[in-house]
């Protein structure tokens, strides 16, 4: 019946960039995003598309699963580029080229390029971290990295371990509604024809259990909480520490030699 | 060891108000438990033994009477939680409370994680709280799996996690709600293995909520509830010593104690044993040390069409990811028009993914298999067509119910095949008095009003109203209680004389197998390892053992005496032939 399902797209393979500390893996891609946008050169680009190209041969993931996230996104690039291409239009725009009622020129295509680029750059950047952090992980980061909130009675163990309960019922209730579903097909339901309303209506016979389903757990899991001492009045304990690795300190290194690389990329050409 | 009273409920008395009705769970009950003791909690649904558990630790306040932990009362520890006390947490971490399901107690991804949660939430010391990972892990015995993911566990070791969650906030007290209700046998011998060595081991008093006759008998005390109160309180000896007393509780015999029970009626008293080896002594004792020349069983007689016919399938779940996994193994399988075939083998042994192609919720992925004509392995199947033909019901059928009236419900089969409207009241009727229940008197209700084993069979109605050829059942008896089971394992075999002639049913109660089946497929780790009659199965100890399966009572006696020098010639499986047997063998002696 279990299907495996992992939840988001975590790919194992145990390297060193795997290894790496959440938080810093979160910080990172931060900053890779805000990287991708200081970038003005095409020279900018070659260095950022080299940092990635690296980050991914450390990571061992295979460079198609990345392009498969990027498939994902590829209408979007595209619808972009092209809005891009014909819309953009400054004063001094160098060569232009008309045909029929469309009108590019060397800026405009410059414009277009560079904005795909960035997108896909973007989106690569993001992949990149969930596919290398397990959500666990990102749980904790994030937890971690807003603990400074604590001061204004931000409740940030609350908000982790809600996240930590939804993440372990992802794979549970997903399991639930493949068996609802099957046990309701048995009974001859059909999702896949009809039209709008008959397939909404088709659901019925699924939301409705899964919603039963959802409360049970939930008010169980509520008992089981309460049993183990569940409350707002003692100070919890912080279990988890972090501890900054060799890699970590390479890894911060090698991005603040990116970001040095960049800014001078964009003052030299 | 002192005879210490750490646990005393005066007169609790508490019920459940809801806008129509006024339901009293408990009626004012009153026990008292020492340090050390070993008590299960027996009674049928609706008996109020899980309200009782929850009063333990002061989850439910009795609204009179008062529960005692250690001398506090869990009254006026509430009371003081609400000044922002800490006397509650005193009793919760003294009281460490396991549930049913053990999906609904894990708060973390991570078995650590999850471990730590009490002693997180008491503000325990850091290290103080990885000691008690390792310690609580390690008296589980599932010390090499502090990083799993819970949710990739067995039950037996997801149930295993939840005590260590228990067991690391110290707890002097370990209430189990059914907690073994959901596990497999594997699983629940492995956590009353765990729950005996607790409790001799580390002196932790052990309060189990239970429907499981067997577990009754290896504890040290019985309380009986019925009605909101307490009936029966002794040693499982005494407790299941009065026949009578025990079937106005509706409580089933343990199947050791029932053997002896026919062996009584059949004229062949002896004096009362609770295990195999003493039973078997005794037998020899009366019966003597022979040898019976070797017996044939007659074959139970079938058509020999196939109405299922798998050659060579196999299935693998995400084909082709890192996350692969093989669930079925090159299947060669007939099941014939007209047969009760059981399916055996562990959780996750690959039962649920064969049932699944049964009716096409699987599409084959390689191998060649048709199912009452149609053929699956082909481009398009016609899914639509079997599933008219195959009825299935599968593991817990009550929680896919959701329409508001049960008609509707059982009517959802019928409809969806476009049966004529006045065709479906005639199906709906007939389902529902088919599976024991007054049409007029339910029709109307809603399903999720019902108690736990009338939603069971307006489910199973809901797939009969289908009129399958085939039927399906998946763990149809699972998380009832004894009368509950009775009832069920009765409708699957009034349903193969008079509804669908075909039915395959799952089942981990090698009794319950033994007793209403004709032959058995073998299951183990996505192989068929063998297909049989019941005896035939259960007779070859080199399979038994390689699948590690559990025998049936009758069984696990026949292999004693046959240790002891009385061979009986063939290897029973449901109690009544191997007590025919020992009476026409001592007959014939004397």
């Amino acid at each position: 019946m279990r299907q495996n399902v992992t939840f988001g797209q975590y790919y194992p393979t145990g390297s060193i960039i795997h290894r790496l500390d959440p938080r810093l893996k979160i910080l990172l891609s931060v900053a890779m995003i805000v990287e991708v946008f200081l970038i003005q050169t095409y020279v900018g680009f070659a260095i950022l598309g080299a940092y990635l190209l690296l980050t991914i041969l450390l990571s061992k993931i295979p460079l198609t699963t990345l392009l498969k996230t990027v498939r994902g996104v590829l209408f979007l690039v595209l619808f972009t580029a092209i809005c891009n291409l014909f819309l953009y239009n400054p004063v001094d725009a160098g060569n232009e080229y008309t045909w029929w009622i469309f009108r590019v020129s060397d800026a405009s295509i410059d414009y277009a390029v560079r904005m795909a680029l960035r997108l896909v750059m973007l989106v690569m950047s993001a992949s990149m971290l969930t596919l290398v952090t397990t959500p666990i992980e990102l749980t904790d980061g994030i937890e971690s990295l807003l603990s400074p909130l604590k001061v204004f009675k931000f409740p940030t163990h609350d908000l982790a371990l809600i996240m930590s309960i939804a993440l372990r019922f992802v794979p549970t209730l997903m399991d639930e509604t493949d068996k609802i579903m099957m046990a309701q097909k048995s009974r001859g339901a059909d999702f896949e024809s009809g039209g709008l309303i008959s397939r909404a209506k088709a659901l019925v016979p699924i939301l409705i259990p899964l919603l039963v389903s959802a409360f049970r757990r939930a008010e169980e899991l509520a008992e089981a909480m309460d049993s183990r001492c569940y409350n707002t009045t003692t100070a919890r304990t912080r279990r988890k520490v972090f501890r900054i690795g060799y890699a970590d300190v390479i890894a911060i290194m090698s991005n603040a030699l990116l970001l040095l690389l960049i800014i001078s990329a964009n003052v030299i050409f | 060891m002192l005879d210490m009273e750490i646990l005393s409920l005066t007169n609790v008395k508490y019920s459940y108000t809801s806008q129509t009705e006024v339901n009293e769970a408990l009626k004012g009950v009153s026990f008292s438990v020492c340090e050390g003791e070993f008590v299960t909690i027996l009674g049928k649904n609706g008996s109020g033994k899980s309200t009782l558990a929850k009063t333990l630790n002061g989850l439910i306040i009795p609204q009179e009477g008062e529960v005692r932990v250690y001398g506090v009362s869990t009254r006026e520890a509430d009371e003081d939680s609400k000044s922002h006390g800490t006397l509650l947490y005193d009793i919760r971490s003294k009281v460490g409370m396991v549930f049913q399901n053990p999906d609904n107690q894990m708060v973390a991804g991570v078995v650590e994680d999850d471990i730590a949660f009490g002693p997180e939430n008491l503000g325990v010391e850091r290290e103080e709280i990885e000691r008690r990972i390792d310690w609580s892990l390690e008296a589980v015995g599932m010390a090499g799996y502090r990083k799993a993911d819970p949710s990739r566990l067995s039950g037996g070791q997801k149930q295993r996690i939840a005590i260590a969650g228990a067991l690391a906030l110290n707890p002097r007290i370990l209430v189990l709600d059914e907690s073994t209700a959901m596990l497999d046998p594997m699983g629940r011998s492995e956590i009353m293995e765990l729950l005996l060595r607790l409790n001799r081991e580390e002196g932790i008093t052990i309060i189990l909520v239970t429907h499981y006759m067997e577990e009754a008998l290896m504890s040290s005390r019985v309380i009986v509830m019925e009605d909101g109160r307490v009936r029966l309180d002794g040693v499982p000896r005494e407790v299941f010593a009065d026949r009578e007393v025990l079937s106005r509780y509706s409580l089933s015999l343990p199947p050791i104690l029932a053997i002896q029970d026919m062996l009584c009626e059949k004229g062949i008293s002896l004096p009362i044993s609770y295990d195999v080896d003493t039973l078997a002594d005794h037998i020899v004792e009366v019966v003597g040390k022979r040898t019976v020349s070797r017996v044939d069983m007659p074959s139970a007689t079938y058509t020999k069409t196939p109405i299922v016919d798998m050659k060579g399938v196999s299935f693998a779940y995400m084909p082709k990811t890192p996350f692969e996994t093989k669930a079925l193994k090159n299947i060669n399988l007939t099941v014939r028009d007209g047969e009760l075939l059981g399916i055996i083998g562990h959780t996750g042994s690959g039962k649920s993914t064969l049932i699944q192609h049964f009716n096409g919720l699987i599409k084959v992925q390689e191998g060649e298999m048709s199912v009452c004509g149609y053929p699956l392995h082909v481009k398009k199947p016609e899914y639509r067509a079997l599933r008219r033909e195959v009825g299935m019901v599968f593991q817990y059928p009550e929680h896919q119910l959701f329409a508001e009236t049960v008609y509707e419900d059982v009517a959802f089969g019928p409809r969806n095949l476009a049966v004529p409207t006045q065709e479906i009241e005639t199906r709906v009727r007939e389902a529902i008095e088919m599976v024991g229940l007054d049409y007029d008197a339910i029709k109307d209700r809603s399903p999720f009003e019902l108690s736990g084993g009338q939603k069971r069979r307006v489910a199973i109605a809901g797939v009969i109203a289908m009129r399958p050829r085939m039927l399906i059942l998946d763990e149809p008896t699972a998380g009832l209680d004894p009368a509950g089971k009775r009832d069920i394992l009765s409708l699957v075999l009034k349903l193969h004389q008079k509804c669908s002639p075909t039915i395959i049913i799952i089942s981990h109660n090698m009794d319950e197998v033994a007793d209403i089946t004709d032959r058995i497929a073998v299951l183990k780790d996505g192989v068929v390892e063998a297909v049989d009659t019941v005896s035939a199965i259960f007779g070859d100890r080199d399979l038994v053992q390689r699948c590690r399966l559990e025998l049936p009572m009758a069984s696990r006696v026949a292999l004693a005496l046959k240790d002891r020098g009385l061979d009986i010639g063939y290897m029973p499986v449901r109690k009544s032939a191997l007590t025919d047997t020992l009476v026409s063998i001592c007959g014939g002696g004397l």
